[in-house]
């Protein structure tokens, strides 16, 4: 959803930034010298770069991720964003799969890889790399002195998968300007489907690759929100979201092992034995709620900030989670600020998550679910974020670096935690 | 126009008038004496066209008429519109500091150099009748509640300035300088890219001593505050910034704040607005990316 209200940055200096450029547009208006005019609204323009290094230990996923978002200003009542992201992805995810050592079964590589990648003779997990191009854009336009309207498109385009979007904004404020409401509206459309075309028919046995058309997806998104000016140094924000998408959900290259618990006779050891492996199966809808709510208040005499927020979120699948954020930012000079982070993440599993298909008489067929799936990310799990980042002006732009460890532990998933590193430098560049 | 004087120096000529309740000068990097006659009268035309239309001391212009409507809707010119979105958007930008509704605080705050400070009772008698957010204004009609009153002498003299500049710029392409009061502007440097330069007062030896020199390419200048008008109580100074929301004087604002910024209108909001900042205007002035030049 691009319904992001002002709330991240109430910092003294920031405020005080967009005072000048604002004050130059107003000021042309007053003026109404078209030459003028045209000069300040292409000064107007901000460039926001940033360069994201994501990497998980083991050798698991690490992504490249290249930013720009350009925001400017048409007109006093208009204003522009464009967002593009450019992602490269490489690594080894897990399948699912269980992490056998006899298994006998090949699998053919996920998302980018040509050709099939046993990796260290095992599995469960599978190479792949892939880019993902994403462009957003999105148009504000005052009404009037309290109301404005957002248009968004967006786009978003990898191997095996496409996604295009659409979203519609209103923002009311009151007529003391302390309150803003806001209603939207968003749509998207998904095509999902294997780099080799199609997907793998639900639940069935990965080696008789049994592939159907291409998967597609239909979104809704609707949210209600209120941002409040409780003082001259607090903001509170409160929203609502609703989401029902119809359609493919399955990720097409998850699988699940069936599997039996074996002890190996050498070191009497217990491990998994895969006895057959099979494409996983989610439901074709879901619906989605989730309330969010956060603070930002200013305090002190050089202007920290302390930003607090939590949602809950659940759906019908049976997730549901709870987030805690919270940044705490403090001025090192009037140019440079530091700011730690905490997030704490925990949610439950889905309702049809398995660790596998369980099979301790290998002589009966098992009696398969109408939906199933290992995927890690709909196990129950507990997300810790800290990290810290590191801000300055510069002359003509602003700076930032961040630095942040993740650690995800996951209740009964074959690779049952994630350890990743996120590494970020940003560089605002103001034309002005 | 009997009070309007032309001079020619070496290589530039000088127009003198009295307008807006100050001295006013037209700088014209030229010896044609043709030349400074016509522009500085057009100056002067300009000036005291928008005295008369904007001044609230007159009782026949737009302010008088919405000032005097008692909460009647009043529709204005497009150019009284333009001054009202501005002054909008001014107050946005300064989160309520600037307000055109607060000239009415000089009825109990008279920066004499006395101590003449008025009571908290008196503060609070005149509270209620600030706040353009009371204002009803929905281009092109403007509701003032009926105690209240707009005074838009925190932008006239600095935008007369800016609107001289444009008139000016379509009789001559020489270099020129307009001055009204101390509020500057000039639309491009002097031949081989040489600047005006502009001789900063002293504000506590006005018009005697001069605390530097500023060149000035282009663009605009203004100064806020001043030396002469304030009040002092108890060993305690009070300037003559007052902050609407509190209706008291701006605590610990600098004595004068000069900035340089692309038109002089927005080099006096940026000066006002840093002197609304109190004890933070140097802050703000360093955050605003301009030149300035703060006394405390």
């Amino acid at each position: 959803m691009a319904v992001v209200l002002a709330v991240a940055d109430v910092g003294v200096i920031k405020n005080m930034n967009n005072i000048k450029s604002n004050l130059s547009i107003a000021t042309c208006t007053l003026l109404g010298g078209a030459a003028q005019q045209a000069n300040a609204i292409e000064n107007s323009w901000d460039l926001d770069s940033s360069l994201l290094y994501y990497s998980e230990d083991d050798d698991r996923v690490s992504v490249t991720k290249a930013m720009a978002f350009l925001t400017g200003d048409l007109s006093s009542d208009d204003t522009v964003n464009v967002n593009l992201v450019l992602d490269t992805m490489s690594g080894a995810t897990p399948t699912g799969a269980v992490r056998s050592k006899n298994s006998s079964v090949s699998f053919s590589s996920a998302s980018g890889a040509g050709s099939s990648t046993i990796d260290g003779g095992s599995v469960d997990r599978v190479n792949f790399s892939d880019t993902r191009l994403g462009i957003a854009l999105n148009w504000t336009h005052s009404q009037d002195r309290l109301t404005s309207i957002s248009y968004g498109g967006s786009l978003s385009v990898e191997k095996d998968y496409q996604s295009y979007g659409a979203s519609i904004n209103y923002n009311l404020d009151s007529e003391d300007r302390l309150t803003t409401y806001t209603a939207g509206f968003a749509g998207s459309f998904d095509e999902i489907y294997r780099k080799t075309d199609g997907t793998p028919e639900p639940l069935s046995v990965v080696d008789d690759n049994n592939m159907f058309s291409n998967g597609e997806r239909y979104s809704y998104d609707f949210i209600l929100g209120v941002s409040k000016v409780l003082n001259r140094k607090t903001i509170g924000q409160l929203n609502y979201t609703i989401s029902y998408s119809d359609g493919y959900h399955t990720d097409p290259y998850k699988v699940i092992s069936e599997a039996s618990l074996v002890e190996d006779t050498d070191t009497g050891e217990f491990a998994w034995a895969e006895l057959n492996r099979y494409y996983e199966a989610r439901p074709d809808s879901r619906l989605r709620h989730s309330i969010y709510t956060s603070m930002a208040h200013q305090y002190g005499d050089t202007g920290e900030t302390v930003h607090a927020s939590y949602r809950f979120y659940t759906d019908d699948w049976g997730i549901s989670s709870n987030t805690f954020d919270l940044t705490h930012r403090t001025p090192l000079s009037a140019k440079s600020y530091i700011e730690p982070h905490f997030r704490y993440y925990q949610q439950s599993a889905a309702d049809f998550f398995v660790h596998s298909f369980v099979n301790d008489d290998v002589s009966t067929p098992i009696i398969l679910p109408e939906f199933a799936s290992a995927d890690y990310r709909l196990d129950e799990s507990v997300g810790i974020t800290t990290g810290i980042e590191y801000g300055t002006k510069l002359s003509g732009g602003n700076f930032r670096a961040r630095i942040e460890f993740i650690n995800w532990q996951y209740e009964e998933a074959e690779y049952d935690e994630t350890k990743a590193l996120v590494l970020q430098v940003s560089y605002q560049k103001l034309f002005d | 126009m009997t009070n309007i004087t032309t001079e020619i120096k070496n290589n530039y000529s000088i127009g003198r008038f009295e307008a807006m309740a100050c001295p006013c000068e037209i700088l014209v990097e030229s010896v044609d004496k043709k030349l400074i006659k016509k522009l500085t009268k057009l100056a002067y035309q300009e000036a005291k066209r928008i005295e008369q239309k904007f001044s609230r001391y007159t009782n026949d212009n737009i302010i008088f008429k919405i000032n005097n409507a008692k909460g009647i809707p009043v529709s204005v010119d497009d150019e009284t519109a333009l001054m009202f979105d501005f002054a909008n958007q001014c107050y946005e930008l300064s989160e309520g500091k600037f307000d055109i509704t607060s000239g009415v605080l000089r009825k109990i705050w008279k920066f004499d150099g006395s101590d003449n400070i008025p009571s908290d009772k008196d503060v609070n008698l005149l509270k209620p009748k600030i706040g353009w957010h009371k204002v009803k204004w929905d281009r092109p009609i403007i509701n003032l509640p009926a105690d209240m009153e707009i005074d838009l002498g925190g932008i006239g003299k600095e935008y007369a300035v800016d609107s001289t500049v444009k008139i000016l710029k379509e009789h001559t392409d020489k270099s020129f300088l307009v001055n009204f009061g101390g509020d500057i502007a000039c639309p491009k440097p002097k031949q081989g890219n040489e600047p005006w330069y502009i001789g900063l007062d002293d504000p506590s030896h006005t018009g005697e001593k001069s605390v530097g020199q500023i060149a000035l390419y282009q663009g605009g200048l203004a100064t806020s505050g001043d030396a002469r008008r304030f009040l002092l109580k108890k060993g305690k100074r009070y300037s003559h910034i007052l902050d609407p929301l509190t209706a008291y004087p701006v605590p610990d604002a600098p004595r004068s704040v000069t900035v340089i910024s692309n038109t002089c209108i927005e080099a006096g909001m940026l000066s006002t607005f840093a002197m609304l900042q109190g004890k933070d205007a140097k802050d703000f002035l360093e955050a605003q990316d301009v030149k300035y030049w703060c006394v405390p």
